[in-house]
């Protein structure tokens, strides 16, 4: 039915249509990319002016933070700044970031360990209230916090857990936990059916469908969980405030807040503490990195 | 003793869909089970009481004798494959195959004397360190045949392993399959919706319809004897051709009327039919195309060409009969290059012999007669 002539003469054509249309689509994918790369400047630039403004600001000498010079060359840079916060005071930066780690480390925990399991639950039993549960859960997370301190301050009094870190520890999971549980949920969602099933026929109890199955499949929801608890934490400030008043106590939040006086705010010493602050984070999150890699519940299943 | 025994089984999802009814199986040792039936007619559900993935409503379920209704899957000592493979991605080939013997527990040595000849039996032995991620669809169903394999369990399920493979893929499986299950002998309960994966691998064919099982035979037995209009128009393909008219005797002549057809049955019609409302069945191979001039008769159904389906090994020949669709099968050489000759809409003979027709009520259900 079809000639060679005709392969031919079709082949010819389609070629041609093609080399045109790849020639535009070309020229339109690149002038795409130009203006997703001039977006993702201009973003980038508001987003890392400020953090670059503070470094600048930490190497300054305090007659130096005013000078309108803009002339970041001209200078007189030291570290000063961030030696002094680390020893004033025999060294109570320290003991801050001591506290404030443990606070954040462990309500990461805490706060994963109890999201999981009642994600867990979420995604995969039904039983009555289970809706009515996940709308409360973002509920609570559409309040405003501050509306929260003052019965959490009530609970937590009533508790006899005031100006202690367990107490901090239980208000930042309370806190926390409603995110996590909606996320972790999303992840377990993504995880087959099937897969369960497979290892309930192998011999996996609802335990260890949820340790050996669930939980490694999420990890990278865990990972991401994990860093949204220690970041709330990290950086908490109203309920620290709120219930420490022992300086021995203090987060890192509130004691960067001991550089602000009436009169005279040492900007100098409270942005060599802000880049202290920063940098733990930073290592937790580039620790968790790996982790947050998506896709690993690729080849499961057919497609 | 039977391997498995399915008494008065039914599932009733929510209380009010009701999914299967009724279902009474009794399955030997060794014997491959394939239980075949239009998508949604409860063969996966029927598949996943056996599993333990489900509860029955009502009945009893027996493996070895041994009533197993209410206990967990892992108390079973079954085996499943699913449609979609279902593989571990955070695991191994080797992992994946392994998993359930490491959580029985069987010692080291054993598990890896297992794993090996699994692997061997599949040819998948260079495929064992990675992950499922890494390997194509039909190797997936590899590995989860052997995860299933290595367990050596009482009974094997399969919902449908082969449907996501592509045409040529899945028929080299089902060989394979076949060949596997001849040399492993285990029992082994495999659903699918394809008719001719049902008839190719199975030693028994239960069909399904509704909920309810519409006959158990051997893939011969079903072919040529089904039970009734839905299971005779199910299997087979193309689909047997089916009639509904009236049986009239006449003195000596027995006459089916359908449409504008009066067809007169001749030899080997001796079925001890009574006059009255009939579906007649015909497959289309048993319609091959008669030569106008000698089969111009009573015998004969006349039929106007609308379709020429060109196999290579044969033509189907879609013709019209006063509005429904008839389909002949012609695989003999010289009727072929008869019919690529023909135009659509040219007359055709279609003879008719009695031994071949497949008569069933005239009713909603068509039971055989
Ligand atoms: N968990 C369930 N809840 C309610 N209905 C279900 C459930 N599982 C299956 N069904 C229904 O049961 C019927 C049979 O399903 P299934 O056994 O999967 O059919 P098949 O495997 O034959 O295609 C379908 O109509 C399906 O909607
Ligand atoms: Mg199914």
């Amino acid at each position: 039915m079809c000639s060679p002539i005709y392969i031919h003469a079709w082949s010819k054509v389609a070629c041609e249509c093609g080399v045109k249309e790849r020639f535009l689509l070309e020229q339109k994918k690149k002038s795409v990319l130009l203006f997703n790369y001039i977006i993702l400047l201009v973003f980038s630039f508001i987003a890392l002016f400020p953090l670059a403004w503070i470094l600048i600001t930490a190497l300054k000498k305090k007659e130096d933070v005013f000078s309108s010079s803009l002339n970041i060359l001209s200078g007189n840079y030291s570290f000063e700044n961030f030696v002094y916060v680390l020893t004033q005071n025999d060294g109570i930066f320290l003991i801050w970031l001591k506290n404030s780690f443990i606070i954040a480390i462990l309500t990461a925990l805490i706060c994963v360990s109890l999201a999981s399991g009642a994600a867990f639950a979420f995604s995969r039993f039904r039983f009555p209230g289970r809706k009515q549960g996940l709308y409360l859960f973002m509920l609570v997370q559409m309040f405003p916090g501050v509306i929260l301190i003052i019965p959490l301050y009530y609970i937590i009094r009533s508790l006899g857990l005031l100006n202690s870190i367990s107490g901090l520890i239980l208000a930042y999971c309370a806190s926390a936990l409603p995110f996590s549980v909606i996320m972790l949920k999303g992840f377990f969602d993504t995880v087959p059916k099937s897969l369960e099933e497979a290892a309930v026929i192998d011999g996996l109890s609802q335990w260890g469908v949820f340790t050996r199955i669930m939980m490694p499949l999420a990890l990278p929801g865990i990972a991401v969980t994990l860093f949204f608890a220690f970041i709330t934490a990290w950086n908490e400030f109203m309920i620290a405030m709120t219930f420490m008043n022992e300086e021995s106590q203090f987060t890192l939040p509130i004691g960067i807040q001991t550089f602000i006086h009436e009169y005279n705010t040492q900007w100098h010493l409270m942005s060599a503490a802000g880049i202290l602050i920063t940098l733990p984070a930073l290592v937790v999150f580039i620790k968790l990195q790996p982790l947050i890699i998506s896709g690993l519940t690729k080849g499961a299943t057919k497609s | 003793m039977s391997n498995l025994s399915l008494k008065n089984l039914s599932k009733v999802f929510d209380a009010k869909t009701v999914v299967l009814r009724g279902i009474n199986l009794e399955i030997t040792q060794g014997e491959f089970v394939v239980l075949v039936g239009p998508s949604g007619c409860g063969k996966s559900t029927l598949l996943r009481l056996i599993a333990g993935l489900e509860q029955p409503t009502e009945g009893e379920i027996f493996i070895d004798g041994v009533s197993v209704a209410h206990k967990p899957p892992v108390e079973r000592d079954i085996a499943m494959v699913f449609q979609d493979y279902a593989l571990y991605p955070h695991m191994t080939v080797a992992e994946n195959m392994t998993f359930g013997l490491k959580i029985r527990k069987v010692p080291k040595a054993v598990i890896a004397e297992k794993l090996k000849t699994a692997s061997k039996i599949l040819g998948i032995e260079s495929l064992l360190d990675r992950k499922p991620s890494q390997l194509s669809g039909g190797q997936r169903q590899r590995v989860a045949i052997g995860r299933a394999i290595v367990r050596e369990p009482k009974l094997f399920l399969f919902d449908e392993p082969l449907s996501n493979l592509d045409a040529k893929l899945r028929a080299d499986m089902r060989i394979d399959l076949s060949a596997l299950h001849q040399r492993v002998g285990q029992t082994s309960i495999y659903v699918t919706h394809d008719q001719q994966e049902a008839m190719t691998l199975a030693d028994r064919i239960v069909v399904l319809d509704k909920g309810e099982i519409q006959q158990v035979g051997t893939p011969i037995e079903v072919y040529n004897k089904p039970a009734n209009v839905g299971v005779a128009t199910f299997i087979g393909s193309p689909t047997m051709n089916l009639f509904t008219g009236e049986l009239l005797f006449e003195g000596n002549k027995k006459t089916f009327r359908f449409g504008d057809n009066a067809l007169e049955m001749g030899d080997g019609f001796d079925t001890p039919l009574k006059p009255g409302s009939y579906k007649l069945g015909i497959r289309a191979e048993d319609l091959t195309l008669g030569i106008p001039e000698n089969e111009k008769n009573e015998t004969s159904i006349r039929a106007k060409l609308l379709v020429k389906e060109v196999h290579g090994h044969e033509i189907q020949v879609v013709a019209e009969v006063g509005g429904a669709r008839i389909i002949s099968r012609v695989s003999e050489r010289d009727l072929m290059s008869r019919i690529t000759g023909m135009h659509k809409g040219s007359e055709i003979y279609l003879p008719v012999h009695g031994g071949n027709l497949h008569w069933f009520e005239n009713t909603q259900h068509g039971a055989r007669i």
